[in-house]
């Protein structure tokens, strides 16, 4: 079993999963969909593959958003409550859910540890080799973030 | 801060996610949100493919990366069939376009 | 190759060659441009087939190789030309060669001589083949290929529903026997393991099989020969045969395919021997004669009564067969085809040349209009009377003597009655269409044309000379054989015959005795009807097949048809119409659906993959 923060990573990309699913707006879904696809970049870093990690960052969270968003705009967003056909769907998620997981236990694959890889240390990699990118990114995630939610203010206001 | 988990850990991490995929692509009427939760079972099964890679020092990761970008080119067609979609019936629900039935 | 077997080929496929270009011949230019093509071929073939008889040594002809093969099972075919066989191909493409100039002027207003001689010289080249060929396969492939001729030619003028149905029931009805024919050669290739004319006989010389096995063979392959030949109880056929065009009958129904019956007993003799099937053979051939000549003497049509004639010496041919004398059968088989093939054709010149009326007795008088034919036709009576010195009292008398010999009171009884019969019907025959008072059709006829006159010289000639080349001829045939002869059969025929002929002469030419008040009598009118009818065998065919068959057994097998194999095709449309039903309904057309099984199936699947 893993540490605390692997359960704070876990909590937070499952949640992200479910508010990009449930959410009522869709920009905001998309938004929620982005933190998911980070936090995964995250868990490769974590798992000792940086490549993977920018690859998922570079392709997932910035040109398949994009998409997603350019898609919304033309479509236009909608507010409406994503209803469905929820009990079956439950329930066979569910039961995936567990024999996943059952035979993830039952089966004869081995737990020996993994290398283990500080995020700390990536941490200092990135401030030492590529704080320029990460900057360069943090903003462009901040003003994403503002600007998405400026666009539904005034969405909502104009409603 | 070390991210410390067993293999177990990480697929219950991926089925999880797998479960939240299928849910999401079985119960919603909307093909954008369909779209996300292909993604994420896609994602769920790279995941699966890192962790074994970095578990037994195997080169599964190399999938990983062709999974990501046909995953990518498949969101790219798909949302382009979506706007399309939309412009044809004035609508993203598939439950109420049925042409395909005779 | 020896130089023989090609001419022996030669001789077959000359004349399916010819009827191929006779037809194109007559398609593409002049219609009756086929004549000349067919003529042509007529006499080339009859060139060949001489040059064959001159030059066939002690030693028969013959070659052989295997047709197809099917891993170890071949199929054998050749020929086997001995006297016996060319004697028959000379018959064949004689006759039929005067035959193809006697149509030219009795097919004169026809409108497509071309399909005519196409079909004709089909029919001679199989024929010919018939007799070469070397095994039952190749006997049964031609013997198909005569039949069908038959049926085309007997159906010649379609466009008439009597000549339709006519052709109609020859097929149907020579089919019947040759089932059981073919059933005859299976059981003899897969028991006795050959089907080859000689090797079959040299196995019962040897007696290498049992006498059981041999009977069934034999009676089977001669109800095929019973249907070909027209012999009790398969003849009606023959009698509805006489709808085709006058020529064909005289060539297929009277002088050669109706002998191909005659000519397999002939040749599969020593077989029927020793399995003791001649007894069968010579009591169906003494049962049929009696009909025939009976049913002959009330008949009022010319060709019919003619029809009626050849059956009978068909069935005398059979009788003698049966009662062990091949020579005299095929004696008789000769001479009958020239005399009968005489009578036919010279029958067709007073049908046609009286406007097609053939009912006997809305003729008469014709003496005076046509004599030249009149003269002709009173020599194939005479012929076919058995009168010395013409050909047919030297064959006929053999096969009463070779009867009167075997010793079988009831063979011998029905056989005498028959043959002596031939004098009575056929002078009817002639006094009555020749002599008396002329009819309307009568006044119209002129004499014959010299194209149809030119033929019957010949065959009348040839009536007469036979008798010069008896010994000749059954020397070339069979060697040295006795022949048996007894001088108080001879004068009590002859003298039944006068007592006949003075009977027939008071009545149908000096006509002091009338058949009016025998016919009105009831009695009279019902034993007339029964005779004109052919002993209503017929009748009994009809009620056998409409009752027993039709009413029974095809029911049946209708009932079968319509409720098992089409309730077993419908039932399948329905079965997988009702499944289809049930199946569309998961087809929602919402692809969420589609996902949830496809989801639930992966579910399934997997637990399949690690439970099982």
């Amino acid at each position: 079993m893993g540490n605390v923060y692997f359960w704070i990573i876990y909590a937070v990309i499952i949640g992200s999963a479910i508010i990009a699913l449930e959410a009522t707006s869709l920009l905001w879904a998309a938004i929620s969909f982005v933190v998911l696809l980070s936090e995964i970049a995250l868990v490769y870093f974590g798992l000792n593959m940086p490549v993977l990690g920018g690859v998922q960052l570079a392709i997932y969270a910035g040109g398949v958003t994009i998409l997603v968003l350019f898609a919304i705009m033309m479509i236009g967003e909608s507010y409406k409550k994503p209803g469905g056909k929820a009990v079956k769907a439950i329930v066979l998620s569910l039961l995936l859910l567990i024999l996943g997981t059952s035979f993830s236990f039952l089966s004869a694959i081995d737990t020996f540890p993994f290398k283990t890889f500080s995020t700390e240390t990536l941490g200092t990699v990135f401030v030492e080799k590529y704080s320029f990118f990460t900057i360069v990114l943090g903003f462009i995630v901040s003003a994403l973030l503002y600007m998405a939610n400026a666009i539904i203010t005034k969405k909502r206001e104009a409603k | 801060m070390l991210l410390e988990a067993d293999v177990h850990a990480y697929l219950f991490l991926s089925f999880s996610l797998l479960a939240v995929g299928v849910y999401g692509l079985l119960s919603r009427r909307s093909v954008i949100r369909m779209l996300f939760a292909i993604e994420m079972i896609i994602n769920a099964a790279n995941l699966n493919l890192a962790v074994f890679t970095a578990q037994r020092n195997v080169d599964g990761e190399i999938f990983a990366f062709f999974t990501i970008g046909l995953a990518a080119l498949e969101a790219a067609v798909g949302l382009a069939i979506v706007i399309v979609f939309y412009k044809r019936f004035g609508e993203v629900i598939p439950s109420k376009i049925r042409n395909l039935r005779w | 190759m020896e130089k023989l077997v090609w001419i022996t080929y030669l001789t077959i496929g000359i004349f399916f060659a010819g009827s191929i270009l006779a037809f194109l011949v007559g398609k593409f230019t002049d219609r009756w441009n086929s004549f000349w093509v067919a003529a042509l071929t007529g006499l080339t073939g009859f060139v060949l087939t001489c040059y064959v008889a001159f030059n066939l040594g002690e030693h028969p002809i013959v070659h052989k190789f295997n047709w197809f093969t099917f891993g170890s099972f071949k199929v054998p075919l050749g020929v086997y030309v001995d006297s016996l066989a060319v004697v028959m191909a000379l018959i064949a493409t004689g006759i039929g060669f005067l035959d193809i100039v006697f149509s030219k002027g009795y097919m004169e207003d026809d409108e497509s001589p071309h399909r005519y001689y196409f079909e004709k010289l089909f029919f001679i080249g199989s024929m010919v083949g018939l007799v070469f060929v070397t095994n039952l396969v190749g006997l049964y492939i031609f013997w198909e290929g005569v039949g069908l001729c038959s049926y085309l030619l007997i159906g010649y003028w379609y466009w008439k529903k009597s000549a339709a149905e006519a052709a109609l029931k020859a097929f149907v009805m020579t089919r019947f026997g040759d089932v059981f024919m073919l059933a005859g050669i299976i059981v003899a290739w897969v028991l006795l393991g050959t089907i080859d004319f000689q090797e079959l006989n040299a196995l019962a010389l040897a007696g290498a099989f049992s006498v059981k096995l041999g009977l069934l063979i034999s009676i089977l392959i001669f109800i095929g020969a019973v249907g070909k030949s027209a012999q009790f109880p398969l003849f009606p056929w023959l009698l509805d045969a006489m709808e085709g065009p006058t020529t064909v009958s005289a060539l297929i129904h009277a002088a050669t395919m109706v002998n191909a019956g005659v000519y397999l007993v002939a040749r599969m003799f020593p077989f029927f021997d020793y399995s003791h099937a001649l007894i069968v053979v010579g009591f169906v051939g003494a049962l049929s004669a009696f009909i025939a000549a009976t049913g002959a003497l009330a008949h009022t049509e010319i060709k019919k009564i003619l029809a009626f004639s050849t059956m009978e010496h068909l069935a005398l041919m059979f009788v003698a067969l049966g009662v062990g004398s091949a020579a005299a059968g095929i004696f008789h088989l000769m001479n009958h085809a020239i005399f009968k093939a005489l009578l036919f054709l010279a029958a067709g010149a007073v049908i046609h040349m009286a406007h097609h009326q053939k009912d006997a007795f809305k003729l008469g008088g014709l003496y005076k209009y046509m004599p030249q034919t009149a003269l002709l036709f009173l020599v194939g009576i005479l012929a076919l009377a058995g009168v010395p010195p013409f050909n047919g009292f030297f064959s006929k008398d053999w096969i009463l003597a070779a009867t009167y010999e075997y010793g079988n009171p009831v063979i011998f009884g029905l056989t005498f009655v028959a043959a002596v019969l031939c004098v009575a019907y056929g002078f009817r025959l002639w006094f009555v269409v020749f002599t008396g008072e002329p009819s309307e059709y009568s006044k119209k006829a002129r004499e014959a044309y010299p194209v149809m006159l030119v033929p019957l010289y010949v065959l009348a000639v040839l009536t007469i000379l036979v008798p010069f080349f008896k010994e000749k001829i059954i020397h070339f045939l069979f060697g040295e054989i006795h022949e048996p002869f007894f001088i108080n059969l001879l004068v009590a025929t002859l003298t039944v015959m006068f007592i006949l002929f003075g009977i027939v002469f008071l009545i149908y030419y000096k006509r002091v005795i009338s058949t009016a008040k025998f016919l009105a009598n009831p009695l009279g009118k019902a034993i007339n009807d029964f005779l004109y009818n052919g002993w209503f065998v017929d009748a009994v065919i009809k009620w056998i097949c409409r009752h027993v068959f039709y009413g029974s057994i095809a029911k049946a097998v209708e009932w079968v048809d319509t409720h098992v194999v089409d309730g077993a095709v419908n039932g399948t449309a329905r079965l997988s119409l009702a499944c289809w039903d049930r199946c569309r309904k998961i087809q929602t057309g919402d692809v969420v659906d589609y996902l949830t099984y496809f989801v639930a199936g992966v579910l399934v699947l997997t637990l399949i993959i690690l439970f099982v």
